[in-house]
């Protein structure tokens, strides 16, 4: 059985290339390149990673980890953003996460490696 | 002036003189009186007797007419001018006694009078013949003695007129002084408040009117919580807005920002006071206050944060495009070798850019104040391994020895982020500027004081110019050997790893020597404080 990971990105080009490299390590994936669907998605389905960025059209990052928490307390969240001022990684800890990577400052492997692990954990 | 006076010193001819003329008076008198006895008793017979009595009556007239005029020249040329000077004198130093009336003119006058009179004196041929009087000597020697007196007086009068127009002058000086000095104070960009040791406001500056939107006299004399209750932010520590509260919050240096609402709600701003007491022979005077409107800085600040959240978000997005893409394609091994190169390449200014962008977000975090440690336990030993994996890979490909030795088994207490910054920056240069097959070393040791952590970090490098070494730290400065051989380094690298480590307590300096090396100390205390 694979895992179901759902990426959070509005940006294409990174949402494009990292569902391909998830896929490539076999696990399967569902894109939400907006707020308010990723939130529409969460309310409806169960996955065993949410990929999250922070800062999205619609609702932002912050809103759907409270969303999420509210319906799960052990659903692993890896916080994937460009924010990186301790306040943000704070604000976001507190409501509790995996991991928290600045994209720019990670590859695309690692982050996949990344995400295989939290899911085999 | 000719103040002896000749009538004095010949006096005893005078009296001779005058003795004589009344003597043969009284024998001319005598000796007409005899003959007129004679003729009426008979006892002679005078023959020219018509002539003698006309002599006789002649000499009686010019006796008469001498002595009317001895008596008129004596009144006209002695007893009138010293009668006169005698009643002035008289009035003038009942006056002299009376200091309320002392008037200079009246002295000047008085000389002059008693000169005129004694030239009239010397002048008049008769003094000269006249006997004076032993109490008119006296008189003019109390005159003389006077005299002398008054041109003391007039002395110390000058000396007295000379004293109050010096201290007029100082007086104007120092009207110009405290003029200047009100000037000064006005001058000052920012508000000026000064209290008493009870805290009651005694002194403010225009710019102190013009931040608080307040007149003068809404200031002077209050205390200072009435007008500004929020200054001292701990006031509460001790319950009431009271002397008590001031006198502990202004008995030592004290910075605080705080909100100012003016009564009529007109102003309604941030003011930054630094306060510290008036001390005078260790005696606390009252404090002094200086205000300044913060508002539009703190705006500019929070556009200037909201800036750099903006700027990190938006240029790191299009960096984690270019990074994740290019991987993507250099990951599938069926491309030409042509498009790996350009993939390489393309991912490698992605790594450039993204550093740049880092560098510049820590650069204005310092520079806007808003570094705030969050440490922890950090064993080197450990911390030296992870991190130089993450180099690995620049190290291997220019095969270059990398030996640590960490000296120190305790955990050291460091915020790890800011850490990683510091010694990545310097190991990455390390690694930049040394040649194929060198060597760096890593050390890290306990200092003497227990209290802090040396760490050397040395390599076989390039070196730094001895005519640049001291600007090695400096913003945006890079040296020539370094732009030669290396076209990657933004020049804020050392510059940000001297501010974290100041920020740290700690201290940076190197040592080096152009083409054998450098060697880089930082010194850090053990236990650094979490809140800069």
């Amino acid at each position: 059985m694979s895992y179901r990971v759902l990426i959070v990105e509005d940006e294409p080009a990174i949402a494009r290339v990292l569902d391909l490299k998830l896929k490539q390590i076999g696990i399967d994936t569902e894109v939400a390149n907006d707020g308010s669907l990723a939130l529409d998605i969460i309310s409806k389905d169960e996955f065993d990673c949410i990929l999250l960025d922070l800062i999205l059209p619609g609702a932002d990052g912050f809103t759907i980890l409270e969303a999420i928490r509210k319906k799960s307390q052990t659903t692993k969240v890896i916080i994937m953003t460009n924010l990186g001022q301790p306040e943000d990684r704070a604000r976001v800890e507190k409501l509790g996460i995996t991991a928290y990577y600045v994209k720019s400052e990670v590859s695309i492997s690692q982050l996949a490696e990344s995400v295989k692990q939290v899911l085999m954990t | 002036m000719n103040r002896k006076s000749k009538p004095l010193i010949n006096a005893v001819m005078f009296r001779v003189f005058t003795a004589l003329v009344l003597l043969f008076t009284i024998i001319l008198y005598t000796i007409i009186l005899g003959l007129a006895y004679l003729q009426y008793t008979g006892g002679i017979d005078i023959i020219y007797t018509d002539a003698v009595t006309h002599l006789l009556i002649a000499v009686v007239i010019v006796l008469f007419v001498i002595g009317w005029f001895f008596s008129y020249t004596l009144y006209i040329g002695i007893i009138k001018p010293v009668y006169e000077t005698l009643n002035i004198i008289s009035e003038t130093v009942s006056n002299l006694i009376d200091k309320d009336k002392i008037n200079k003119d009246q002295v000047i006058y008085l000389n002059e009078f008693v000169n005129n009179s004694l030239s009239q004196l010397n002048k008049s041929s008769l003094t000269h013949k006249i006997n004076l009087s032993l109490s008119t000597e006296s008189y003019l020697k109390k005159l003389s003695e006077l005299m002398r007196k008054n041109e003391e007086l007039t002395n110390s009068q000058q000396e007295l007129a000379k004293l109050v127009e010096q201290l007029e002058e100082q007086q104007k000086l120092l009207e110009l002084e405290k003029a200047k000095t009100n000037a000064i104070i006005d001058s000052i960009p920012h508000g000026l408040l000064v209290t008493s040791k009870d805290g009651n406001i005694f002194l403010v500056n225009k710019e102190l009117e013009n931040i608080l939107g307040l007149e003068l006299d809404g200031i002077l004399g209050k205390f200072i919580y009435n007008i500004l209750p929020d200054i001292h932010l701990n006031k509460e520590l001790v319950k009431r807005d009271n002397e008590e509260a001031f006198n502990i919050n202004s008995h030592h240096r004290y910075t605080s920002f705080f909100n100012y609402k003016s009564k009529d709600q007109k102003k309604n701003m941030i003011l930054e006071n630094t306060s510290n007491p008036i001390i005078l022979n260790d005696y606390i005077l009252g404090s002094v206050f200086i205000l300044r409107d913060t508002t539009q800085e703190r705006a500019t600040e929070r556009a200037q944060k909201e800036f750099v959240s903006l700027a990190s978000h938006q240029l790191r997005t299009p960096i984690t495009s270019i990074k994740w893409n290019s991987e993507i394609i250099l990951s599938n091994s069926t491309i030409d070798e042509e498009v790996k190169l350009a993939a390489n390449d393309i991912y490698r200014e992605g790594n450039r850019m993204e550093k740049l962008v880092n560098s510049l977000l820590n650069l204005s975090r310092i520079d806007l104040g808003k570094i705030k440690f969050n440490t922890q336990e950090i064993y080197l030993n450990k911390y030296i391994q992870d991190l130089v994996k993450t180099l690995s890979s620049e190290i291997d490909s220019k095969n270059l020895s990398f030996e640590t030795d960490i000296l120190l088994k305790n955990p050291i207490k460091n915020d790890p982020v800011y850490l990683d910054i510091i010694l990545t920056n310097i190991l990455y240069n390390a690694i930049k500027y040394t040649n194929s097959n060198g060597a760096i070393k890593f050390k890290a040791d306990i200092m003497e004081d227990k209290e802090k952590v040396l760490i050397t970090i040395s390599d076989t490098g390039i070196g730094i110019p001895q005519s640049q070494q001291s600007q090695i730290f400096s913003r945006l400065f890079r040296a020539d050997n370094a732009k030669n051989c290396q076209t990657d380094g933004n020049g804020l690298g050392l510059y940000i790893v001297k501010k974290l480590i100041e920020l740290m307590n700690g201290s940076v300096w190197f040592e080096s020597q152009e083409n054998k090396g450098t060697t880089f100390f930082i010194e850090l205390p053990i236990v650094i404080t979490d809140e800069v």
